[in-house]
């Protein structure tokens, strides 16, 4: 559960990253179930830009794209004043000539890696052929595993002419948010705004993802529950006569059933943490895989790991009940005939 | 071995009246209409056969299982009585098995310390009272063995120690000379007649053998499904 969690809640975190990176707001098409179907005009991301609340605007056009090697890789048509490009390591190329070269594109680190290309090389692209005019190492897997274009070259490319996905708003002052918001969507109904926090609150493919990840982490548990109940409920068949034995010796049915209920939350902290040990691990394999461009960065907050706790114990204790009350429920003289 | 005892004035302290019991819905009827009374202080056999009810007789009166009708009264308590039973348990009575069900998983020392874990006994006093009776039965040099390294003969003086722990009034005892060799069955057999005498506890003790029996202060035969007092 832990180890599904924190991928995909790592996901959520680098994405939202990439939407946020140095902003307060993003604008994007009202109503578009994915964020690659939205379509913001140009037109508006130069309205936006002249806002006096306005510090800086950056519109971002997501597409995916394919090579031989990979076949979905995340491009990003941005703008050269974009922050991430200031932000990024340069590993090969000028920063400065960004976007000012035909045909040429840049590549996040690991997905340059993967690819095996460098600096001026010619790859393949879906139908075209680009130049790789620079490598980029970047802190947000996403990014790094993925493609950087001119935003005009990727409107060529993904034929989305005068259109970005989204636009990411930097404000003067983040008091001025909720004016800003009315004005976007009084002046483009089309249009929505939102603050980068509302945006990961309600944005329903993080939602999905989210409810995707709990709901199969709690089938993980209940597995975990029915594999609690088998061990204890085995451990309760295999010393049956030793608990005729304490009956006899007069242990009550409910010390019987505590006891039993004990050895399961025993059970279940020492599953836990090797669950917590194990899920770390994997993780920390997972996210050094090349094939995996990167994409898994794991998160490990505590309110994940506290849910994870709270999730074992309460599978434990629902795993572990059966057994117990069957355990209270051994007849001593029965129990010491069988053998 | 002979009879030795003479218990005439001492209050009854287990009464059993027309005991009815069987198996499978009494289609297998074991003990019928069986009628005793034994006295405090008595060693008292049960003897029989095997298959002739002496364990079940002895696993009524512990309140280890329950009759299909009459009335048995043990030091008072009602062992047919589910209130009753883990007071008989944990105050009034002790167990030694034939195969003497110790715990393997845990040490001689543990194993005799577990009624005291039932009773929320203090852990210090029950290890002073572990300490003198392991002495006296000659297995206090072992008490941090786990069973499996432990002969017969210890295993069943352990069982003797588990069951004198928490000082009970009546030992019920279901063949505890069985499993073992002629001189250790005696051995065993003469601890538990000493102890029974100086802590002043009544022995029930079931048993097939005659030279067993003979030892004891009354003996009461158990023959399809009755009991005779020889």
């Amino acid at each position: 559960m832990l180890t599904v969690l924190s991928i995909v809640l790592g996901a959520i975190n680098m994405f939202e990253r990439i939407l946020s990176n140095d902003s307060h707001y993003l604008v994007f098409e009202r109503n578009v179930s994915d964020l690659f179907f939205s379509s913001v005009p140009e037109e508006a991301v130069e309205e936006i830009r002249k806002l006096e609340m306005v510090e800086a605007a950056n519109p971002i056009l997501f597409g995916l794209v394919s090579t031989e090697d990979t076949p979905v890789i995340t491009c990003f048509g941005i703008t050269n004043d974009d922050p991430r490009l200031d932000d990024a390591e340069w590993i090969a190329g000028d920063r400065a000539l960004f976007g000012t070269e035909p045909q040429t594109i840049y590549l996040g680190s690991r997905a340059a890696e993967f690819a095996e290309v460098e600096l001026g090389e010619e790859v393949p692209v879906g139908n075209d052929v680009f130049i790789i005019g620079g490598i980029l190492k970047l802190e947000n897997g996403f990014e790094n595993g993925g493609v950087f274009m001119p935003l005009k070259l990727a409107q060529e490319f993904f034929s989305k002419e005068g259109y970005s996905s989204i636009v990411a708003v930097k404000l003067t002052d983040t008091e001025l948010g909720e004016a800003f918001k009315k004005r976007v969507e009084a002046d483009y109904p089309d249009l929505i705004a939102l603050e980068n926090e509302e945006f990961s609150q309600s944005y329903s493919q993080f939602k999905i993802l989210s409810a995707t990840a709990w709901s199969v982490g709690v089938c993980a548990f209940l597995l975990g529950g029915m594999g609690v109940a088998n061990t204890m409920l085995m451990s309760v068949f295999s010393r049956i006569r030793e608990i005729a034995v304490l009956r006899v010796c007069g242990f009550s049915k409910r010390q019987v059933g505590t006891m039993i209920l004990g050895e399961s939350f025993i059970l279940a902290i020492f599953g836990t943490l090797a669950g917590f040990v194990f899920g770390f691990i994997a993780l920390r394999l997972m996210s050094g895989i090349p094939q995996l461009n990167g994409y898994i960065q794991p998160v490990f907050d505590a309110a994940i790991l506290a849910g994870v706790a709270l999730v074992a114990f309460f599978t434990s204790a629902v795993g572990s009940f059966y057994p117990a009350w069957r355990a209270t429920r051994i007849q001593p003289a029965e129990a010491l005939r069988y053998e | 071995m002979s009879r030795e005892f003479e218990n005439r004035n001492a209050p009854t302290i287990i009464k059993v009246k027309n005991i009815h019991k069987g198996f499978d819905n009494g289609a297998i009827p074991v003990l019928k209409n069986v009628t005793l009374t034994i006295k405090e202080g008595d060693i008292a056999a049960l003897w029989g056969s095997s298959g002739s009810g002496k364990t079940t007789l002895l696993h009524l009166m512990g309140g280890l299982d329950t009759p299909d009708s009459g009335t048995i009264d043990v030091a008072g308590l009602d062992p047919t009585a589910e209130s009753d039973r883990l007071a008989l348990r944990r105050q009034k009575v002790g167990f030694v098995f034939q195969l003497h069900n110790l715990i393997p998983d845990l040490t001689l020392k543990e194993n005799c310390l577990v009624t005291g874990v039932a009773t929320g006994t203090p852990k210090s006093e029950c290890i002073e009272r572990f300490q003198v009776l392991a002495k006296e039965l000659g297995i206090d040099h072992r008490q941090d063995r786990r069973i499996q390294e432990l002969s017969g003969g210890e295993r069943q003086r352990v069982a003797l120690c588990r069951a004198l722990m928490h000082r009970p009034k009546i030992i019920l005892a279901d063949e505890p000379t069985g499993s073992l060799d002629e001189k250790n069955g005696e051995l065993v057999f003469e601890i538990l007649k000493q102890l029974a005498r100086r802590e002043n506890v009544t022995i029930v003790m079931a048993t097939h053998e005659r030279r067993f029996a003979d030892a004891c202060d009354r003996i009461f035969q158990i023959r399809n499904g009755q009991s005779f007092e020889i």
